[in-house]
């Protein structure tokens, strides 16, 4: 006798079957891409025949070239930089925000996570005139610390935000504990708080990194006219207006995604509850 | 007070930059050719044909993309809640679009739909095993508005699908699993149990993929500035008239009308989903 | 007639085996607790018996209809889960209608089931209310109306009471027996709570370890408990309980414990005492030992010098805690004016018809196999 009844079994076909599809739909994009960045030139130019889903002759030529290549380091290093000094500057300015929103009340506290949001929400697109706009007036055009201000502008609200969860979780008493032994404020922050909320913070750093890493509407305003600095996302774009061969744009865009992709997997559980419940606040 | 000296920094950084944009914004959009205040960049705007396009291409954008998100999100999260087997696998599989850059996907899809020889045209001539033949020859991808901008929102849809159905799975996971099991008992099937209860439970979830993601289609600016050059959105309007047309006050007059859009989109959509949401709580009270 | 039949029932997650091999009948009409330990399986069976739980061998019949592969959705089953499960969206009325509505039932039938389940139930006046509006104990009647209104055959029913407190829980027990006996569907209930269980039902099936232990009325639960388990389990406190040998002493079956030798009931049956070392387990309810007060005393009773150590106060008896000559500790109870000296040896009773005897290697009792 069967335990299972037809309708189960229809069900799990058409389950089956939906989840292929979108495994599919997301695997061959993917696939088509790494493709592309190992694909010699007879497997892209095939005069009209399809073009084959494995290269004739697979290479890493497109690779090796970018390796070797000076202005590849170059543009490598920069976002590596402008990266770096983001995630610091971020963690600086909301590991301490993001301590007092978890602990006290005040009075403008509110006002505080309106200003939040608002930042958060504010079309990228329509605030980086402005700022592009006061950073040539400073001076400060086509530098470094332009582009990190900028990311920094961008990452920090989310940041304080999973900052301020993580120190939620952390019980006063322990705290409260320490102040008994007779730890000051300073100890107490550096050698208890920190390092219990260490997860959340990498997971904040990452998510800083990242977003720097992949950064393109503020690097091109406040880069991409007439400096000398040149980040990842701006030498990509600067090929594709070039129209070189397809392999060069996919090798590239590996480049890019790499750091991005092993990132993403290792804080994808903080990342997940953090969309979400930043999305909820 | 004393002890919230800690929040200062960020406090700072932020209400600085936030007004500094805010009141630059409004000043730039002032400004023509150093003449302060003046209407002109608004009224020059105002009479541009390419503003009115973009205009309604962003409309068309918003209006379409968003909803897609939303059950491109849900469709994914019934899948992995209803997992048969292998359950954070199939949700570590649609995750991974979101690992990826946009501009990347963006590149991707340059490469993919390139007019000539394309991967795109070969697949829809009907050259590979399975996939049927959809058209006869080359298409020119990026040489029509309607191409151009689809191929964008799909990039753009594939792209931030994994965010839409992490927070409905969210909202999913969040169902006490016996309310299923109760309505299974009282002879609800899978529809009935879709309709009457999990949508509705997980209506706040989805309300915040609305107001989320109409945010980020109003603002789209990396998959349409490089797949869609020639037929700007609000987003790559305002890179065009700031760098090419070296014009910052209509860009910023456009950038204003951006915020302006986007607020009064958030502010419909929760007056709409509140709307719903008491007609669902209330439905069947009216009988008295 | 909606008689439920189990045969050869078997459940594992993995390689945990949670269901053993169980066969259970349960007649129309009837309320049948599931009574048990956590743990033991319970909600498992139940949960099987509405099909939200797949059933990995056995079969499953319900009114003469073979459940196999028939979805929850489709067997005539109604339950009341242990969180209500109540629709946190849906206000009481569309709670109760729910499954109503689903049947495409007409507008005029739904409000005549509604003029029956809400006195029924009395959740007058809550019909608007939404399930966080109310409070635990009407949570409770929602959940069993909205299972009632649909006309079930069986009503299954999870440790429903568990969530309220003692005054309702004693309220709600009264109230489910008054519905069972005006609706009188089948039901079956489960608790791990004996006393509720020992109240409410018609018969109980004490579950161990997805085993079932024994089926039967309460009462003969507890005046012939057929494993040791379920002496042990069924009354409280426990059973006191002594590894024995049984044997014949002037010519009349006893067996010896550390109370002394033990007259067995008139009529034990001798064979079941073939040889004379036969190993058992003596269980004795406190409830079952007395003190003899200088009362006559018929010939089927043994007395017994034990000495109190402890005394304590649960109620409105006294449990008397005593050690033996050989050291092994025996409660009973006492009335509670009755002065007890800690330390001062006091004579008790047992009754033979009250003394249970238990197979020491398969733990079932002795007289199973002669009544
Ligand atoms: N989904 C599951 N996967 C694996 N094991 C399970 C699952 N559900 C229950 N079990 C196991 O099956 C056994 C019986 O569980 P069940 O919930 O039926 O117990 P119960 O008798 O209802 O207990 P309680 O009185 O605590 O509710 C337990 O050992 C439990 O750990
Ligand atoms: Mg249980």
């Amino acid at each position: 006798m069967s335990y299972i009844d037809r309708d189960e079994i229809g069900k799990r076909i058409v389950w089956a079957i939906c989840v292929i599809v979108m495994i599919i739909g997301i695997i061959a994009p993917i696939y088509l891409l790494i493709k592309y960045s190992i694909s010699d030139p007879s497997t892209m130019n095939t005069g009209g025949r399809p073009i084959p889903l494995w290269p004739n002759r697979p290479t890493f030529d497109i690779f090796l070239y970018l390796f070797r290549d000076r202005e590849f380091w170059g543009v490598v290093s920069n976002s590596a930089i402008i990266a770096t000094l983001t995630v610091l500057l971020t963690s600086l300015l909301s590991i301490p925000a993001g301590y007092v929103l978890a602990r006290y009340n005040f009075p403008l506290k509110r006002f505080f996570l309106i200003l939040l949001i608002s930042v958060r929400l504010f079309p990228d697109i329509s605030s980086v005139i402005p700022i592009a706009t006061f950073f040539v007036r400073a001076n400060l055009h086509s530098s470094f610390i332009s582009v990190v201000l900028a990311h920094t502008l961008l990452s920090l609200p989310y940041v304080i935000f999973m900052a301020t969860t993580a120190f939620e979780f952390v019980p006063k008493d322990i705290e409260e504990q320490a102040r008994v032994i007779g730890a000051n404020r300073v100890t107490i922050f550096t050698r208890i708080l920190v390092p219990m909320v260490f997860p959340s913070l990498i997971a904040g750093a990452i998510y800083t990194f990242l977003l720097s890493w992949d950064e393109f509407i503020f690097a091109h305003f406040l880069l991409d006219t007439g400096g000398q600095i040149q980040t990842l996302t701006l030498y990509l774009n600067k090929n594709l207006s070039f129209s070189p061969p397809q392999n060069v744009l996919a090798a590239i865009s590996v480049c890019l995604s790499v750091p991005v992709m092993v990132f993403t997997f290792v804080v994808q559980r903080y990342m997940v509850s953090g969309v979400v419940s930043g999305a909820v606040k | 007070m004393g002890e919230i000296w800690p929040l200062f920094p960020a406090a700072i950084f932020l209400s600085f930059f936030f007004l500094l944009v805010l009141i630059e914004l409004f000043t730039i959009s002032l400004t023509k050719t150093n003449v302060f205040p003046t209407l002109e960049p608004a009224v020059e705007i105002l009479k541009n044909g390419e503003f009115h396009n973009a205009l309604l291409n962003t409309l068309a954008f918003v209006a379409i993309g968003t909803p897609l998100e939303l059950f491109a999100g849900l469709f994914a999260a019934l899948l992995v809640y209803n997992s048969y087997w292998g359950k954070s696998f199939v949700r570590t599989i649609f995750v991974i679009p979101f690992a990826f850059p946009g501009l990347v996907i963006a590149t991707l899809l340059f490469i993919l739909f390139d007019s000539q020889g394309g991967f795109a045209n070969h697949l829809f001539q009907g050259q590979y095993w399975l996939f049927p033949k959809i058209i006869d020859h080359d298409v020119a991808w990026r040489g029509s508005k309607y191409l151009a901008l689809s191929v964008s929102m799909l990039g753009k849809v594939w792209r931030d699908m994994p965010i839409s159905m992490l927070i409905i799975l969210s909202g999913l996971n969040s169902i006490e699993p016996e309310l299923i099991d109760a309505a299974k008992t009282m002879g609800a099937g899978f529809r009935v149990r879709l309709q009457r209860i999990i949508l509705p439970l997980i209506f706040p979830a989805m309300t915040t993929v609305l107001l989320l993601r109409s945010v980020e289609m109003w603002k789209e600016f990396i998959f349409p500035y490089i797949l869609a050059g020639n037929y700007p959105l609000l987003g790559t309007l305002i890179e065009k008239l700031y760098g090419f047309g070296s014009d910052p006050g209509e860009a910023a007059v456009v950038a204003l009308v951006l915020v302006g859009l986007t607020i009064l989109t958030l502010v419909v959509i929760v007056e709409i989903t509140g709307r719903i949401k008491r007609v669902l709580v209330n439905s069947g009270v009216n009988s008295k | 007639m909606a008689d439920l039949v189990l045969k050869n029932i078997k459940k594992s997650y993995g390689n945990h085996s949670v269901i053993h091999d169980l066969d259970l009948h349960i007649k129309s009409g009837e309320f049948v607790t599931l009574l048990g330990p956590s743990g033991c399986g319970k909600t498992t069976l139940l949960r099987m018996i509405a099909g939200l739980e797949k059933i990995d061998s056995g079969e499953l019949w319900i009114g003469g209809k073979p459940m196999q592969g028939l979805p929850a959705q489709k067997r005539p089953i109604g339950m009341v889960f242990q969180s209500y499960a109540l629709f946190p969206h849906m206000n009481v009325k569309n709670n109760i209608t729910f499954g109503l509505k689903i049947q495409k039932m007409e507008e005029h039938a739904i409000f005549s089931k509604l003029d029956w389940v809400i006195p029924l139930l009395g959740l007058e006046g809550l019909e608007n209310r939404l399930p966080k509006e109310i409070s635990g104990g009407q949570r409770q009647r929602v959940a069993l109306a909205r299972a009632l209104v649909l006309d079930p055959e069986v009503l299954l029913l999870d440790e429903p009471l568990s969530n309220l407190d003692a005054a309702l829980r004693e309220l709600a027990m009264e109230e489910l027996k008054r519905i069972h006996s005006e609706v009188g569907k089948t039901i079956i209930y489960v608790s791990h709570n004996q006393a509720e269980a020992m109240s409410m039902s018609q018969r109980i099936a004490v579950l161990n370890k997805g085993n079932l232990e024994q089926y039967a009325e309460p009462m003969r639960l507890y005046d012939a408990p057929a494993t040791r388990f379920t002496a042990e389990f069924i009354g409280s406190p426990m059973a006191n309980s002594f590894s024995s040998t049984l044997g014949i002493y002037n010519g009349l079956p006893v067996v010896h414990t550390p109370l002394g030798f033990l007259r067995l009931a008139e009529g034990f049956p001798v064979e079941a005492v073939n040889s004379g070392t036969r190993a058992v387990r003596v269980c004795i309810r406190p409830q079952d030992i007395h003190l003899t007060r200088k009362r006559e005393l018929h010939f089927w009773c043994t007395v017994f010098n034990v000495t109190p150590v402890f005394v304590e106060t649960p109620g409105d008896r006294n449990l008397v805690i005593a050690k033996t000559s050989s050291g092994e500790t025996v409660r009973f109870f006492v009335n509670r004016l009755e002065p007890i000296v800690i330390g001062k040896p006091v004579e008790v009773f047992v009754d033979a018809s009250h003394i249970h005897l238990f197979d020491e290697s398969t733990n079932t009792n002795i007289l199973g196999g002669f009544r």
